[in-house]
């Protein structure tokens, strides 16, 4: 009896302190915020207004998104928002799946994370601009419901799927069509080793062996030389400007890009136009400024009353223009060829080169030039290589310092081939770090690929046949 | 040996009875049944004795009516019974299970009735413990004597319990009491620490527990131990013949210990959104987090199947365990020689999956009368243990428990391929940095072979009835061998400043070799109204440790384990050699006038090679400083006197003592000035390491004890209480030096420290009928400790990210750290507050919502080290064990209680768990983390490196690490046999330990001792937990 009495307490006891280790725990364990433990699923059904994009994420592959882990922030339309909503985009499930992916991302931001504007990465792979409590165009009506997983935003108006602005460009008409054919013109076939599948690796210079014709890629002279309008992460200005006022920037061009084909001159003066028009940024009218720099250093003129259409795409925004000209005295600038950057030599006289680092005495700045003496070889000469040369006329100058002996000497600029006598030698004074203009030249045509050569004298004498160089300037002459 | 050698004088006393005497006639009867007790023995001591008849009558011839009566009797207790002027008397005698004040008792100068000793002592017959098979002697020792605090070190097999007798006297000596086994000074010092991280190679291991027969707890008056007794003394008396006819036990036993609760970690749903969160603030992209494998949750991804499970850990690393024990005892013998043999094994399987330890012991004892004054006696041990252990406590990449509590649960611990399919190979360490817990669960080795000789030869020779000289002559050997590998599949690198270290490999080899005499000549004389006794002797010990360690790294294959095979330009070797001896030359005095009032005086003079040759206290002989250690100690036992003759009150007495103890644990070579070894560029050379401080001496510990005891209702209920106070002057500290020295500190004497304290014990027998019995023990201490001088007023030390600090007027060790108080709810709040944070770099960085509010102490708004004040005291404010014995016809139940209560614990395993800095898993409180304005919670916001110092030790960390605990519960059942087949006694036993276990501790247990130090007491630094175990066991007398 005793026993059993005994034994029965131990239960009791036992149950006693299993329940009381289990409290202190799960007290400790308990999470205080009644949210803050919840899912954003489950959240999300706790909330007014939400029921109409519950259900569209119940149509969707997204599902159960909101139910697992990881952490997400989600802009959630309230239904009087979502009443605008294309039915077309409700019944295909591909592009409900993309709308609600622009609703969606990954980890969790807070409206007092967004102090400064923030690039969310949507599911999508768009981004959304997210500023205090506006996400794009809509406003925040409840802010930071946060949840186990992450948080929601209430937000009164969708956040449109745009479209970025190379899909702007290649796939809808909104930029005139002129420019969009020539920028179509730019694509061609790239290599992206990345894509390739590997079939070996070549024995001899150990580099990877691809299977033919893979790793092709499209690719756009564009992307390559201005900025991959493709790009979701940045965030970009572009200008389109009316056909009228494209052709008639066309003929200016035209002369610079004199070729045998129409068709080339065309394209060429086109690229020239349109390399400017790309800022990047995000410009919105009320910040764009008169005068834009573009990634050549050439000054853009924007005048706003010239806008006719403005495009927001999802990485930046589209401006056509009725007209935006940029003189070729703007577009065309000064080409400066460092001495010691050269591209080859007549001889190889390595021993006798030097790289020197000088003070310029009348700048005052360091300079790096490039002297070579003591050859022993007449007509000895540095090659510089340029490229798309447009054809027009040209000043040439060069600082040359003659400080390595008291006797002058005489070297020349021999452009497009070294024997060409355009110019006639030029003496080299002794001690002279100015700036010396040589001449004017003409390239008739447009040239891929233009050498200059720079001649030393015709002699054998050490003294007699120095080529120094700290630069070589060619100004455009219009 | 001393009990029979009185009895018989007595015997040969008897016959020439005194002139003067006085027939005192009486009944002695059974207190349980109250029928008469027949055949017990009545006598006065040294003057007559008589036998009782089966009516429980007796007569005895005393020399006066104020003489005490001796009555025993088998099978009940001995009992002083004062006449107080009686000429008839009725005595009810207790059956012997419950503890007596009259039984003999264990003392360093012989074995005296407890009445008879004035000095704090306090005995447990522990009876062979056969009801508990696998306790280690220090563990066993919790909870049954007050006074004596026995905080068990971890779970691991074997690992026994830091002892501290009466709270702690030393900040950097030692703490543990005395320990004498079978009256030879037993070494239970670590040598060298364990290269298996944080484990402890316990001495006590080797001791069988069911080979002792009692344990005396000496907790005052060990002045007798000269410069070993500062911390009192633990006397071990191994088993002896009690009886010369053959008598054979043997026990099996077989059991399982159940792994503990697991913590409640994060799963896998729940962390992952943590770690989304953390690498967010870590300043990763949201497109950096979703390229993460385990964030794709697509079947085709290659690394999947290996991210994508719900894995418990702790399953993984936490095993039920089975253990085993068997043990045979012999004992027997003649009138010429008795002896005690028994043997043991036992094999207990750790609940950290591959840990275990084997004992196989031996022991020999043997009493020899080699004629009628010549004696001697042999104790003989040797014990071999064997343990695969692994590494635990703050071994953050090899600790497979704490992999297993920090690693994400998304991963699995078996390699798995693209498909799915699972390989046996274990994984390696996963992208986050965590290493596999399998990977050291299959492949790290770490064993241990170790195994003690310890044996001593005792002679005695009676030289005339009075005078007797007796010597002992004993030897300890004892050897640790550790070989460890770590393997580098699975386990993250170290680095140091040469290398990487992938694989590791060591060995350690740890010698202690210690030769002991002690040898005395002692007088006993008694009479019927004075009795003196005095010894005189010295002790002499000579100790000799080694220690080897090598260590090399990056072993060519994981096949290749043991440490030849690693790179030998990154071998590391080293070690430590101690030679030290110690005299004591020791004085005892023993007077008692009628065994009413008692008086001791005992003194001791000891040298050691550790003494500092210009020691400035004791008395130099020959240039030798000696310490001088003399205590005083007496009793008066009133209720034996005449005016208390019709008091209720059965026994009182009252005891005082003082003495003066001393602790030689000042380091072996501390004293000397000593060079190490140093290259520079090459070239090698010897430079001086530290100062060395030639007054450097012992520790004077003063001990200043009151007890009272009481027994009431026939000795029914009895009450023992003592009031006590330790204080310690030229305590050791480590005094800073001023940089012109060029050393940082020397180790002076210029500490104190004292300790007061109240030591209650309470016996009482609740039923007491013939077949049901109930006996309660409850005992209880409570101390303060108080720092009086300490070089500057106080210091900090740190151990487990803990700052402790020690500062005059409170106790030792105080944890010292910053007050939180909740999180910032908003950022408004704590912009309202205005506090801020220095950063590293200098700069101050304001708090947010979501950052801890800490007290700013100074109001300088800055919160910093400034702020830090005491958070809480790990010393307890009481600690004991409450007991209960209840036994009905052949049924025995044990159940005894610990408790521990008023103490703070520092929680670093939660602190490691809870602080939200990095990828590591964490508690499932981390899901109330603060997460966006306005939220009230009392977690902080999860901010990778911890910036604002949210998880810095503060008072977050410390808990109450009050709890109760039903330690021990057994069941016994003694099988009724005939008594004529060879098996003449049959027990059955049901053995659980740790059932039940009350605490708001939130850890695994509240029970840990990462190590002896008084700066470690209270720190859970994640040491395998203590667990649950039931056995069920099988004796048999044949």
């Amino acid at each position: 009896m005793m026993k059993f009495r005994i034994y029965q307490w131990l239960l009791i006891a036992t149950l006693a302190v299993t329940i009381g280790c289990k409290k202190d725990w799960d007290q400790h364990n308990t999470v205080s915020d009644v949210n803050s433990g919840k899912s954003l699923k489950t959240l999300m059904s706790g909330i007014n207004n939400l029921s109409k994009f519950e259900q569209l994420l119940a149509q969707s592959s997204y599902a159960n998104i909101l139910g697992s882990s990881k952490s997400f922030t989600v802009f959630a339309p309230t239904n009087e928002a979502l009443i605008a909503l294309d039915p077309t985009i409700t019944n295909d499930t591909s592009r409900l799946n993309k709308f609600l992916a622009n609703h969606i991302a990954d980890l969790r931001f807070l409206t007092t994370d967004a102090t400064d504007t923030l690039r969310v990465l949507m599911l999508n792979g768009k981004y959304n601009n997210f500023f205090g409590k506006k996400v794009e165009e809509a406003n925040i009506t409840t802010a930071d419901v946060v949840g186990s997983n992450g948080v929601i935003h209430v937000i009164d108006k969708m956040v449109p799927n745009r479209l970025n602005i190379w899909e702007i460009i290649s796939t809808t008409n909104e930029i005139p069509a002129l420019q969009q054919a020539l920028l179509l013109k730019l694509n061609y076939q790239g290599f992206d080793p990345s894509k390739a599948e590997q079939t070996g690796v070549d024995p001899m210079t150990g580099l990877p062996v691809y299977k033919p014709g893979t790793g092709i890629v499209p690719r756009n002279k564009y992307w390559d030389r201005v900025y991959d309008l493709r790009n979701e992460k940045n965030q970009y200005t572009f200008f389109a400007i009316a056909d009228d006022a494209y052709t008639t920037q066309l003929n200016t061009y035209k002369p610079f890009f004199v070729t045998g084909n129409a068709d080339s001159t065309n394209d060429l003066a086109g690229y020239t136009i349109v390399k400017d028009f790309t800022m990047p940024g995000l410009y919105t009218q009320a910040q764009l400024p008169d005068t834009l720099l573009s990634k050549f250093g050439v000054k853009v003129p924007v005048n706003k009353a010239n806008i006719v259409k403005t495009v927001k795409a999802s990485n930046g925004i589209v401006y056509v223009l009725s007209n935006l000209s940029i003189a070729p005295v703007n577009k065309f600038m000064p080409i400066v060829l460092e001495g010691e950057n050269y591209s080859g030599s007549s001889h190889d006289r390595r021993s006798n080169t030097f790289f020197r680092d000088r003070i310029n005495s009348t700048t005052g700045l360091p300079y790096r030039d490039v002297l070579v003496s003591g050859h022993g070889v007449a007509l000895f000469n540095l090659r510089y290589r340029l490229s798309e040369m447009p054809s027009m006329k040209f000043k040439a100058y060069w600082v040359a310092v003659n400080d390595f002996q008291t006797a002058t000497f005489t070297q020349r600029l021999a452009p497009g081939v070294a024997t060409s006598t355009v110019f006639p030698y030029t003496t080299v004074a002794v001690n002279n770090q100015t700036e010396v203009l040589i001449g004017e030249f003409t390239i008739a045509s447009f040239q891929q690929v233009y050498d200059i050569f720079l001649v030393g004298a015709n002699s054998t004498t050490a003294a007699a046949n120095p080529v120094v160089c700290d630069y070589i300037k060619l100004v455009p002459s219009l | 040996m001393a009990q029979a050698q009185s009895q018989g004088n007595a015997k040969a006393d008897s016959v020439k009875t005194a002139p003067q005497s006085v027939l005192v006639t009486g009944i002695i009867k059974d207190a349980a049944t109250g029928k008469p007790a027949a055949g017990v023995r009545v006598s006065v001591a040294g003057f007559s004795a008589d036998i009782t008849d089966n009516d429980g009558s007796f007569s005895v011839k005393v020399p006066d009516l104020q003489a005490q009566l001796v009555v025993a009797g088998e099978g009940y207790q001995t009992r002083l019974v004062p006449l107080k002027g009686r000429k008839k008397l009725s005595v009810d005698l207790h059956s012997e299970s419950i503890e007596s004040v009259y039984e003999n008792i264990n003392m360093p100068g012989g074995n005296p009735m407890r009445s008879e000793v004035s000095a704090a002592a306090a005995q447990v017959n522990t009876n062979g413990t056969w009801d508990q098979p696998l306790e280690i002697p220090d563990a066993l020792l919790q909870g049954r004597v007050s006074g004596l605090n026995a905080v068990r070190r971890s779970g691991a097999p074997g690992a026994g319990a830091n002892l501290f007798l009466r709270g702690f006297n030393s900040l950097y000596g030692t703490n543990k009491p005395l320990l004498i086994v079978d009256n030879m000074i037993y070494d239970y010092n670590d040598y060298g620490e364990s290269i298996i991280a944080n484990n402890y190679t316990n001495p006590l291991a080797f001791i069988e527990a069911k080979d002792i027969a009692n344990v005396t707890v000496l907790k005052d008056a060990s002045s007798v131990y000269g410069t070993k007794g500062a911390n009192g003394a633990i006397i071990i008396t191994t088993s002896r013949a009690k009886q010369q006819a053959t008598k054979i036990d043997f026990g099996m036993y077989a059991g399982a210990n159940a792994a503990p609760t697991a913590l409640p970690v994060l799963n896998a749903t729940e962390y992952r959104s943590y770690l989304a969160d953390m690498l967010q603030s870590k300043g990763l992209s949201s497109a950096a987090v979703a390229a993460m494998p385990f964030m794709i949750d697509d079947k085709s991804h290659p690394e999947y199947y290996a991210t994508h499970n719900n894995t418990n850990w702790q399953k993984k690393v936490l095993q039920n365990s089975i253990n085993q024990n068997y043990f045979l005892k012999v004992t027997g013998g003649d009138n010429i020689a008795t002896y005690a043999l028994s043997m043991g094994f036992m094999d207990n399987k750790g609940i950290i999956k591959g840990t275990d330890m084997k004992r196989y012991n031996t022991r020999f004892n043997a009493e020899m009368n080699f004629s009628q004054r010549f004696s001697g006696s042999a104790n003989l041990s040797f014990t071999y243990n064997e343990q695969n252990l692994k590494d635990q406590g703050i071994a953050n990449n090899t600790n497979p428990l704490f992999l297993a509590l920090t690693k994400a649960p998304f991963y699995t611990d078996r390699e798995v391929n693209a498909v799915g399919d699972v390989s046996p190979n274990p994984a390696d360490v996963d992208a986050l940095g965590i290493g596999n817990p399998t990977a050291l669960i299959d492949l790290m080795q770490g064993y241990n072979k170790y195994y003690r000789f310890y044996g001593s030869f005792g002679f005695k020779y009676q030289i005339s009835n009075k005078v007797s000289a007796s010597t002992l002559f004993g030897v300890t050997y004892d050897k640790v061998r550790e070989n460890i590998f770590i393997p580098r599949k699975g386990v993250k690198d170290d680095t140091t400043s040469n290398a990487i270290l992938e694989s590791r490999l060591g060995a350690q080899v740890k010698r202690l070799f210690t030769l002991y005499t002690d040898s005395r000549i002692s007088f006993d004389n008694k009479n019927t109204k004075n009795n003196l006794k005095l010894n005189l002797g010295l002790r002499y010990q000579n100790n000799s440790a080694e220690q080897d360690i090598a260590r090399t790294f990056n072993s060519a294959t994981d096949e290749l384990v043991s440490v030849q095979n690693g790179v030998s330009l990154l071998r590391q070797v080293g070690g430590s050699v101690g030679e030290w001896n110690w005299m004591n030359i020791y004085a005892n005095a023993e007077y008692n006038y009628r065994q009413r009032f008692f008086l001791s005086l005992n003194a001791a003079m000891d040298a050691s090679s550790r003494f500092g040759k210009q020691a400035t206290e004791g008395i130099m002989i020959n240039d030798i400083p000696f310490a001088v250690m003399p205590s005083v100690t007496a009793a008066w036992l009133l209720s034996s006197e005449k005016f208390m003759a019709n008091s209720a009150i059965s026994l009182l007495r009252l005891r005082a003592s003082w003495s003066k103890t001393g602790n030689d644990d000042i380091g072996n070579y501390s004293s000397r000035q000593t060079y190490t070894v140093q290259s520079l560029l090459g070239m090698q050379g010897l430079v001086r390491t530290g100062i060395g401080n030639p007054a450097l001496q012992w520790e004077n510990v003063q001990r200043t004890n009151l007890g009272v005891d009481v027994g009431l209702l026939n000795d029914r209920l009895q009450l023992f209480a003592d009031v006590w106070q330790n204080k310690t002057t030229k305590m050791l500290v480590y005094e800073q030096l001023p940089t012109t020295a060029g050393m940082r500190s020397v180790l002076t004497n210029n500490g104190a420290m004292q300790t007061r304290g109240i030591d209650l014990s309470v016996n009482f027998r609740a039923i007491n009928k013939a077949h049901l019995k109930w006996d309660i023990g409850f005992n209880a201490t409570t101390y303060k400790n108080k720092v009086t001088t300490v070089p500057g007023g106080s210091f900090e030390t740190s151990f487990a990210g803990a700052d402790i600090i020690t500062k005059e007027g409170a106790a030792a060790n105080q944890f010292f750290g910053l007050q939180a108080n909740g999180v910032y709810a908003t950022d408004a709040a704590a912009a309202t507050a205005g506090l801020q944070r220095r950063m590293a770099d200098g700069s101050l960085r304001p708090f947010t919502g979501g950052d801890v509010i800490y007290t700013d102490l100074n109001a300088d708004k800055i919160i910093d080290a400034n702020d830090r004040i005491v958070i809480g005291n790990p010393n307890a404010s009481w600690i004991g064990g409450f007991s209960n014995r209840l036994s009905w016809k052949r049924f025995t139940v044990e159940a005894l209680f610990t408790f521990s209560a008023g103490n703070d614990v520092y929680n670093y395993l939660r602190h490691q768990l809870e602080s939200m800095n990095g990828t590591n898993n964490q508690l499932q409180s981390a899901n109330n983390r603060w997460k966006s304005n306005g939220q009230i919670t009392n977690m902080p916001k999860a901010t990778y490196g911890d910036p604002m110092g949210n998880a810095d030790f503060s008072s977050r960390w410390i808990e109450n690490g009050a709890y109760l605990r039903l330690r021990t519960l057994s069941i016994a059942y003694n099988i009724p046999m005939s008594g004529k087949g060879m098996v003449k006694d049959m027990n059955v036993y049901l053995n659980g330990n740790n059932l039940l276990t009350f605490t708001k501790y939130l850890g695994y247990d509240p029970e840990f001792s990462a190590n002896p130090s008084v700066f470690a007491q209270g720190i859970d630094t994640g040491l395998t937990p203590q667990f649950a175990s039931a056995m069920f066991g099988l004796k048999l007398g044949l």
